[in-house]
């Protein structure tokens, strides 16, 4: 029904070669390890003056066919993560392996190779695509790069992606001018499709659009994961969004992963104060719930990961920081991640003392409580044994 | 996959038509012809360099007489026979003149050439590998820029002697680095565009980038600085043929300058028909360029600017 060759969609990402897990197949698709980026600061004589410390010390994991959903404040590091995952950005230290594959030592060969497996969708739809050229040039360059259905086989693949993001065909010898938004968007994804990926980063892809167009893209998305069995790094800067599509969630702070978890128990019960006050700023539906909730307001804007605060990075704005009288070990000592519900680890000091608390937590079906909650024991107690330093979260 | 369905239920399902959008609207609003300064400012520049050009181009039948032969007496005034008299050994200004467009046009825009080449190359170079070639290239253009030329240019021409081809690739080499570094910079903010990006995730060479994405948005920056640069070049090559390091077989404009001061006639009523002339020229052809590499430059920077 949608015209493409090899018949069928699975045709579509299918790649040609797959590179042999090193260890049999129980590989996570994406594995990030301790990853630092680090962009050198220049002064006015070429002297340099320091690091912006835009990824730093990051580990991750991402699994075949999930979507992971990454979070934080603008500045906090989720696109650079996301371009040195696919190489676009040199990272400094730490390991990024796709598939198994250390993506910063592939030759350049390799690496070609490697990228059409792993693509991106840019947040701004009018920055993404260059403006000089044709729809058709734009998706198609993608092909010409990997020699991919070239000759009589390119236009009608062109058009076959056109239609699947939900374009008509005959747009394909426009400029991009002429396309809203959303629809700059969908080429932007056909372009990315071009290449059969098997895993997309979408940075932000819906945030720079109107609202009304917002669920078409997002739902665009969702259709070409189940048919394509794409795995997708989700990146958002609020929770509300990525709650409703993604697996497992990341909360990215100043460089730093602060919680990861099922999204499910983020959102239930999140044992981070950062990722709390993100929850308390989506929006609830159900009037009541929301009268219920109790919200935390972040104050001050997120500091400069240049010279980013001792101990814990989020101290100078935690709220519950604030609540427990200033804590010292909050402003001396990096909180080491320790896990806190199956699969769902936390980067915080008092990690028990926020799950005790009500802030953020939408309790839409739950009946209107009366005072404090009682001290509810969360999913086992925190794990003995904190995990090592740079360990997955 | 936890999340199949998604529950944004007030919306509509994946849109199939298109969003609303003005197919058919064209940016072209921009750029639009209107008359203004600028207009007049390039068309003044347009009519002084097309006339120069059809004069070189036209030269045999413009030209009451060969330039190269004695065809009356020496320092003669000017009358209906010589419009402009005639030089030290005879020949007639005017035919002089006239072929003397074919030599100076000649060598400014070959000049321009050779630094529209070197120029734009070390530009797209410096620009898209910012670092260390980048940062090597331009403390090379920085010095060029700040050595004042025509010390240099002297040098040069005395060393490497006295030719066309000479003049013309030491000008060229001379004069390319204001157009490395205009390019460079417009280079700079290109590599910085998401679709150059896009095109990398996707596997783009840098050959494929620079050639697809990246020469043809400096091209026309290039063109209008190869319009100035010719205004350059023109000037230089008249200081060079004045000062006597030109090539001694060809009559530029500058040349015959250099016979003028050479002959006294910058001391007598001579300089009249025999220096205001060729002065006169050196300045519209490097003026008329001038103007229309300015009027390119005003038309092509506010769109580049805004137009992503
Ligand atoms: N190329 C770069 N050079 C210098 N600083 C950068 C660069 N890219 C990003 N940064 C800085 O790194 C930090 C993280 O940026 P980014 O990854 O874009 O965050 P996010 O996507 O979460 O908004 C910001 O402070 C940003 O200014
Ligand atoms: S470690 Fe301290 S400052 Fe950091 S989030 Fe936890 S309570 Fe707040
Ligand atoms: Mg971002």
């Amino acid at each position: 029904m949608l015209g493409y060759r090899h018949g069928g969609l699975a045709a579509v990402t299918a790649p040609v070669e797959r590179a042999a897990p090193v260890d049999g197949g129980a590989r996570d698709l994406v594995e990030v390890d301790d990853l630092k980026v680090h962009f050198p600061i220049f002064g006015s004589l070429g002297r340099r003056h320091g690091d912006v410390r835009a990824v730093d010390g990051v580990s991750l994991r991402i699994r075949r066919g999930e979507t992971f959903g990454l979070v934080g404040e603008s500045g906090s590091g989720k696109t650079t993560l996301g371009h040195a995952i696919l190489r676009l950005v040199h990272s400094t230290a730490g390991q990024i392996r796709f598939d198994g594959q250390d993506v910063a030592a592939v030759g350049a060969r390799e690496l070609r190779r490697l990228r059409r497996r792993m693509q991106i969708i840019l947040q701004d739809p009018y920055g993404s695509l260059d403006p000089y050229l044709r729809v058709e040039a734009i998706i198609g360059e993608a092909l010409d790069i990997h020699g991919l259905d070239q000759g009589p086989d390119r236009k009608p693949r062109i058009a076959a992606l056109l239609s699947l993001v939900g374009l008509d065909a005959q747009y394909a010898n426009r400029f991009p001018h002429a396309f809203s938004g959303g629809q700059r968007q969908r080429i932007g994804i056909a372009r990315a499709l071009a290449v059969r990926p098997e895993f997309i980063v979408c940075d932000e892809p819906i945030s720079a659009l109107d609202v009304s167009i917002q669920a078409q893209i997002l739902n665009l998305l969702l259709r070409l994961r189940s048919e394509l069995g794409l795995t997708y790094l989700f990146i958002a800067h609020d929770l509300s969004v990525v709650r409703h599509i993604s697996d497992r969630v990341g909360v990215m702070y100043l460089g730093t992963m602060v919680e990861v978890g099922p999204a499910v128990s983020i959102y239930a019960r999140s044992g981070h104060p950062y990722t709390r006050a993100l929850l308390s700023a989506i929006p609830v539906p159900n009037p009541g719930a929301e009268r219920r909730r109790r919200r935390v307001i972040l104050r001050g804007d997120i500091p400069s990961p240049a010279s980013p605060p001792p101990g814990c990075r989020f101290h100078t704005r935690c709220w519950l920081y604030e609540g427990l009288g200033s804590p010292e070990r909050c402003r001396t000592e990096p909180p080491i991640p320790r896990t806190i519900a199956p699969d769902h680890q936390v980067a915080c000091h008092f990690a028990d003392e926020t799950l005790a608390s009500e802030v953020g937590v939408v309790q839409s079906d739950a009946p209107v409580q009366v005072g404090p909650l009682p001290d509810v024991p969360m999913h086992g107690a925190p794990m003995p044994g904190a995990p090592m330093p740079g360990a997955p979260m | 996959m936890t999340a199949g369905g998604v529950s944004l239920p007030e919306l509509p399902e994946p849109a199939v038509r298109l969003e609303s959008t003005p197919i058919g609207a064209p940016a072209a609003a921009r750029g639009r012809l209107t008359i203004d300064g600028t207009t007049v400012i390039g068309l003044v520049g347009v009519v002084l360099v097309g006339g120069l050009i059809l004069t070189a181009i036209l030269a045999p039948f413009l030209a009451p007489y060969d330039p190269r032969e004695r065809v009356g007496i020496p320092f003669q005034r000017p009358s209906a026979l010589y419009p402009l008299g005639t030089n030290d050994i005879g020949q007639d200004l005017l035919s002089e003149l006239i072929y003397g467009a074919r030599v100076s046009l000649t060598v400014g825009i070959v000049a321009a050439t050779v630094a529209l080449i070197i120029g734009t190359t070390v530009g797209v170079l410096a620009g898209f590998y910012r670092r260390i070639v980048g940062s090597v290239l331009m403390r090379f253009v920085d010095i060029l820029l700040i050595i004042p030329f025509l010390p240099l240019l002297i040098v040069l021409a005395a060393y490497l002697g006295r030719s066309l081809l000479n003049t013309i690739l030491i000008i060229g080499v001379l004069i390319w680095a204001a157009t490395a570094r205009v390019i460079r910079s417009q280079v700079l903010s290109l590599t910085q565009r998401d679709y150059i990006r896009a095109a990398r995730a996707l596997g783009a060479s840098d050959a494929r980038i620079i050639g697809r994405h990246i020469l043809p948005r400096v091209l026309l920056l290039g063109i209008s600085q190869f319009v100035q640069a010719t205004s350059g070049a023109i000037l230089l090559e008249a200081s060079l043929s004045f000062l006597g390091l030109g090539d001694p077989l060809q009559k530029s404009w500058g040349s015959i300058l250099y016979w003028a001061q050479v002959r006294g006639a910058f001391l007598t009523d001579a300089w009249l028909w025999w220096v205001l002339p060729p002065g006169l020229l050196i300045g519209a052809a490097a003026l008329g360029f001038a103007l229309m590499g300015f009027a390119l430059e005003q038309r092509i920077n506010p769109q580049l600017r805004s137009g992503r």
